[in-house]
C-alpha cells in the first residue's frame, strides 16, 4: 500500500517534468535521483521508465500509468474544491493527496461523471481524460457543467449554485437562478446572459461559472 | 435623480402630514413602483426601463375615497435581506414601522420569482397588498393569473393592474379603502435547526419594529451585518449567547443559512404558482427579441452604439440642437432682436453705466445669463435629454452597461456604472447622486472623481460638438484625449485604490418602444429641475462679475488666468470663459463658443480650449453634491487634483500638437 504510494507520486512528478514540462530540462538521471523517494531502479523493473544515456523517459505503459495517477490527483482537487468547497489551498491540497490514492476505476470514473467531465484541476492544469470523458463527448451525455461552458442558445435545469460567498450567493437567488429553475444562456460574450423564466440578466464571468447547470431539456 | 424628492421622508421627523395613513410601496428594480407612484399621487417622479432609477425615496398624497393618505415610493429591493445601499434605505423603511399599508409590486409575468419576496413580508407581519404590475404584458405573453385563488392562499388582498395603462387602478383603490390587517401571520417552517434557532432568538429581538422579530431573527441568521450590529449594541447581555446560537445552528445545518431560507421560501413561492399561474406552452421569438439579441453581441452591439451615438447625440443634439436652434435662438432672437433693444433701453433711460452693465451690455443678467441659458443652454440640454429620455426608456442602457463591463473591471468599475456614466452626459450632478446605486465605496468614489473629471456634461457637451463640428482634427483629438484620459485616470485610481472587485449582475429588461407621452414628461420634468438649479447660478453669475468689474477684482483675476492661458497657449480672452467655468461647465463653454463663433480660436487652440475645459473643475452644484454624497475632505481631494490636473494636461496637449507640427 505504501509503495503503491510512493509509486503514484513519483509517477505524477515523472509526468510534470517530462509530459507537461519539458522545456525546463529536468530529464536527467540525476535530477530524479534527488527528486524521487523511490530508487530509480524499481521503475525500470516495473517497465515505467527507460534510461538512456543518462536522460530520462517514459515507456508507453509507464505514460498511460502517469496520466492515470495524475488524473486521479487532479480530479480529487476538484472535488474538493467544486463540491466540498474546501480552501483552495493546503487543505484542498491535503485532502487530495490522501484520497488519489485511495480512488479505482470505477469510482474515478463517477467522480468524473459528478464532476461533468472537468477538463482542467482548479489551479488550471490540464486533467487527462479518461474513456469516460470521451465517451460522453461523443454521446452528448447529459452532465452538470458550469454555466460558461454552455453555447449560446443551449437550455438546461440549475443543478446547484457553486460559491463559498454568501453575497454572490445571495445576488444569483434573488435573480430566480435556484435549483431547478429552468435556465437559457443567450449570449457569452461580453457577458453572460442568461434567461430564468421571463426575466433575463447579464453576469460577468466569475458569477456564471457559478452556476452549475443539468444540460439539456426545454 | 429623483425630482420629488424634496420633501424629506427619510427618518421621522414629525410634520404637518404625520397624521395621515401612510402607504409604502416596495418591491424588485423596475417592476414599476414610480410608475404606479405617479397613478396614485399624480405628480411624477422619473420612471424608466431600467433597473435602480429611483435612489431616493419619494412622497406623495393621494386621495382615495374619503381618505388621505402619504404614499412612499422606494427604491427596489429584491428581498428583505440588503445587498446595496439603496436597497438598505428601503428596508430600514420597513423597518421603522410606521406603515399603514405595505404594496407590494411586482412584474406580473416574473410572479413565480418575486413571490418569494410577498411571503417574507407577509411573514414578517406586514400589512400587505400584493399589486401584479404590467398584466398587459402578462397577457400578450398569454400568461393567466387566477388572482382570487392567490389571495387565498397568501391571505393578503391582490391586484391585478397596468400602473402605465390605467388598468385595474379603480380595484386597486377599492381595496386600499377596503384593507383590514389579517388576523394570523403566516409562518413558514424553515426545518428543525433553524426553527429551534428562531425560537432562541426571537425573544431577543427589539419588539414593536415594523419587521415582526421572528422575521429579525430570520435576518440575523442569514447574517443581515445591519441586525447583527444594532442587535449587539442593544443588549450587552446577550452577544456571546447570541454567537453560541449561530454557531450550533451552523454546525447543524447542511447547507448555509444564508442558502437555505431563500430556497425554502422559493419552494413555497412555487407551490403556489403551480396553481394560480399557468405559463403559455411555448414562445415565439418576436422582432424586439432579435434585436435584443444583436444589442448584445460585440459585432453588431457596437454597430448598434455607433449608431445611438451618431443620430441621438451627434445629429440630434450637436447638430439640430445646439447648430439649428442655437443659432436661430442666439444670433436671431437675441442677437437681432433683445439684446440690441435691452442695450438701447438701457441707455434711453437709465443714466448709470453701472445699472447698465448690471442688466445689459457685454456681461449682464440679461444679455449674459438669461441670453446663455435660453438661447445656449435650453436647446442642448433639452434635446439631449429628449433622446436620453428615448434611449433610457426602450431599456438600451443595461446592454450598454454588458457590453462595457470588461472595459470598466478594468477601471475598478463594472457594468453597473455605465447608468450613472451616461446619465453624466445629461448632467453630471444628477449623475453624483446616482452613483449611490454602486455597490462599494471604492466604485462609488471612482466613478465620482472620472465624473467630475472626464466626463462632460449635456449642455457643455452640446457646446463643444456646436464648436468642434466645423473641425473634425479637433473633434477627433479632443474625443480620443477624454477617452484615454477616462481609461487612464480609472486604470490609475482602480490601482491606487485597492478593495473589493464586485460582480457585475444586472437585469436586462425587456426593449420596449418608448411612449412620446412619457419621453416628454421626463424631458419636461427634468428640464424642470435643471432650470431651477441653473437659472439662479447663472444670474448670480452675471452680478459677480459685474461686482468684479465695477471692484476691478475681475479684471486681475483675468488678467492672471490670462497668464495660463498664454502658458497653454490660448487667447488671453479665454480666461473670461474659464472664470465662467467656476460657476457651470456649462457656462464656462458658452463663453467659449462666443469666442469661437467669434473666429478667435484655431483649430489647435480650440482642441486645447475644449480639452482644458472638458476636464477643467465640476461646477458648483456637483461639488456640493460631491460633498453631500462623499464628504468634504473626499470632495475638497477630487477637486484639488481636477484643477492643476486639467491645465497641465491641457498645456500637455498645446505642447505635443506644436512638437509634432499638427495643425488642425
Amino acid at each position: 500500500m505504501k509503495n503503491n504510494e510512493q509509486l503514484e507520486e513519483a509517477l505524477e512528478k515523472l509526468w510534470i517534468y517530462l509530459e507537461e514540462k519539458p522545456q525546463l530540462g529536468n530529464t536527467s538521471e540525476q535530477f530524479f535521483r534527488r527528486e524521487l523517494q523511490l530508487p530509480l531502479e524499481r521503475l525500470v523493473q516495473e517497465g515505467l521508465i527507460r534510461v538512456t544515456d543518462g536522460t530520462l523517459c517514459l515507456t508507453p505503459a509507464g505514460k498511460t500509468e502517469a496520466a492515470l495517477a495524475i488524473r486521479r490527483h487532479r480530479l480529487s482537487e476538484r472535488l474538493f474544491h467544486d463540491i466540498i468547497e474546501t480552501d483552495q489551498g493546503d487543505d484542498m491540497e491535503a485532502a487530495a493527496c490522501q484520497v488519489e490514492h485511495i480512488v479505482k476505476k470505477g469510482i474515478e470514473e463517477k467522480i468524473c461523471r459528478l464532476l461533468g467531465h472537468p477538463e482542467t484541476c482548479p489551479h488550471g492544469k490540464p486533467i487527462p481524460p479518461g474513456d469516460c470523458c470521451r465517451k460522453a463527448r461523443e454521446s452528448k451525455e447529459k452532465f452538470v457543467a458550469p454555466l460558461t461552458s454552455l453555447k449560446p442558445g443551449e437550455c438546461g435545469t440549475i443543478a446547484y449554485i457553486k460559491t463559498g460567498d454568501s453575497k454572490k450567493l445571495q445576488k444569483l437567488m434573488v435573480m430566480g437562478v435556484l435549483p431547478g429553475n429552468n435556465i437559457e444562456l443567450n449570449a457569452s460574450f461580453p457577458s453572460f446572459v442568461f434567461s430564468v423564466d421571463y426575466s433575463q440578466y447579464a453576469v460577468d464571468a466569475d458569477m456564471a461559472v457559478a452556476i452549475i447547470v443539468k444540460r439539456g431539456g426545454a | 435623480m429623483n425630482q420629488q424628492s424634496g420633501c424629506g421622508c427619510h427618518g421621522n421627523q414629525p410634520d404637518e402630514d404625520s397624521a395621515l395613513k401612510k402607504m409604502v410601496m416596495v418591491g424588485n428594480p423596475n417592476v414599476g413602483k414610480s410608475a404606479l407612484f405617479n397613478r396614485l399621487t399624480g405628480s411624477y417622479v422619473v420612471v424608466s426601463n431600467y433597473p435602480g432609477t429611483t435612489v431616493e425615496v419619494s412622497c406623495g398624497k393621494c386621495r382615495i375615497g374619503v381618505e388621505e393618505f402619504q404614499v412612499e415610493d422606494t427604491p427596489g429591493m429584491y428581498s428583505l435581506l440588503p445587498i446595496t445601499e439603496e436597497e438598505r434605505v428601503s428596508r430600514d423603511i420597513l423597518l421603522a414601522g410606521d406603515a399603514e399599508l405595505v404594496l407590494h409590486v411586482v412584474d406580473a409575468k416574473n410572479l413565480k420569482r418575486m413571490l418569494s419576496f410577498t411571503l417574507q413580508l407577509v411573514e414578517a407581519g406586514l400589512p400587505v397588498l400584493l399589486v401584479l404590475n404590467m398584466i398587459d404584458e402578462a397577457k400578450q405573453l398569454k400568461i393567466d393569473i387566477d388572482t382570487r385563488l392567490l389571495e387565498e392562499k397568501l391571505g393578503i388582498p391582490v391586484v391585478a393592474i397596468s400602473a402605465l395603462s390605467g388598468q385595474g387602478v379603480d380595484t386597486l383603490k377599492e381595496k386600499i379603502t377596503a384593507y383590514r390587517p389579517a388576523q394570523s401571520t403566516l409562518e413558514l417552517f424553515y426545518g428543525e435547526a433553524v426553527d429551534a434557532a428562531l425560537n432562541a432568538l426571537a425573544p431577543l429581538m427589539p419588539a414593536a419594529r415594523g419587521l415582526s422579530q421572528r422575521t429579525l431573527a430570520l435576518l440575523l441568521i442569514q447574517g443581515d451585518t445591519a441586525i447583527t450590529a444594532e442587535e449587539r449594541e442593544l443588549e450587552g447581555r446577550s452577544s456571546d449567547y447570541l454567537d453560541t446560537t449561530l454557531v450550533q445552528l451552523e454546525e447543524q445545518l447542511e447547507e448555509s443559512a444564508s442558502y437555505r431560507i431563500p430556497m425554502i421560501l422559493h419552494q413555497n413561492a412555487l407551490k403556489i404558482c403551480a396553481e394560480t399561474f399557468t405559463p403559455p406552452l411555448n414562445r415565439g421569438k418576436s422582432f424586439a427579441n432579435r434585436l435584443s439579441e444583436w444589442s448584445m453581441r460585440p459585432l453588431t452591439g457596437i454597430p448598434i452604439l455607433l449608431l445611438v451615438l451618431y443620430f441621438g447625440l451627434y445629429k440630434f443634439v450637436g447638430e439640430f440642437g445646439a447648430g439649428t436652434i442655437v443659432d436661430f435662438l442666439e444670433a436671431d432672437l437675441f442677437g437681432e432682436y433683445i439684446s440690441p433693444w435691452i442695450n438701447n433701453f438701457l441707455m434711453t433711460y437709465i443714466p448709470w453705466q453701472p445699472i447698465r452693465d448690471l442688466l445689459g451690455m457685454d456681461y449682464g443678467i440679461i444679455t449674459l445669463g438669461i441670453r446663455y441659458a435660453i438661447a445656449i443652454i435650453l436647446p442642448i440640454v433639452g434635446t439631449f435629454f429628449i433622446a436620453f429620455s428615448i434611449i433610457e426608456d426602450s431599456g438600451y442602457l443595461p446592454r450598454l452597461a454588458l457590453l462595457v463591463d470588461r472595459v470598466f473591471k478594468k477601471i475598478g468599475l463594472n457594468g453597473r456604472a455605465v447608468i450613472p456614466m451616461t446619465l453624466g452626459f445629461g448632467c453630471d450632478t444628477m449623475a453624483t447622486m446616482v452613483t449611490r446605486t454602486l455597490e462599494t465605496k471604492r466604485e462609488r468614489i471612482i466613478a465620482t472623481l472620472l465624473l467630475a473629471l472626464a466626463i462632460p456634461c449635456s449642455a457643455q457637451l452640446g457646446v463643444i460638438l456646436g464648436m468642434v463640428a466645423e473641425k473634425p482634427g479637433a473633434m477627433a483629438v479632443w474625443a480620443g484625449f477624454m477617452l484615454f484620459i477616462f481609461l487612464f485616470i480609472g486604470f490609475l485610481t482602480a490601482r491606487l485604490m485597492p478593495g473589493d472587485r464586485p460582480n457585475f449582475y444586472m437585469e436586462v429588461p425587456p426593449l420596449r418602444m418608448p411612449r412620446p407621452g412619457a419621453v416628454f414628461m421626463k424631458t419636461y420634468t427634468r428640464m424642470q429641475w435643471y432650470f431651477v438649479e441653473i437659472l439662479p447660478l447663472f444670474i448670480l453669475a452675471s452680478v459677480l462679475i459685474w461686482l468684479g468689474k465695477i471692484t476691478a477684482t475681475f479684471d486681475v483675476v483675468v488678467s492672471w488666468l490670462g497668464h495660463v492661458m498664454g502658458w497653454i497657449g490660448l487667447p488671453k480672452e479665454a480666461a473670461v470663459a474659464f472664470l465662467f467655468g467656476f460657476f457651470r461647465r456649462d457656462y464656462g463653454a458658452a463663453g467659449l463658443f462666443d469666442l469661437q463663433q467669434a473666429g478667435a480660436l484655431s483649430g489647435n487652440q480650440l482642441a486645447v480650449a475644449v480639452i482644458t475645459l472638458t476636464l477643467f473643475v465640476p461646477c458648483i452644484a456637483q461639488f456640493l453634491i460631491m460633498k453631500k454624497e462623499r464628504g468634504l475632505k473626499m470632495a475638497s481631494a477630487i477637486a484639488l487634483f481636477i484643477f492643476p490636473f486639467a491645465f497641465v494636461i491641457g498645456g500637455l496637449v498645446n505642447a505635443l500638437l506644436n512638437v509634432t507640427g499638427i495643425e488642425l
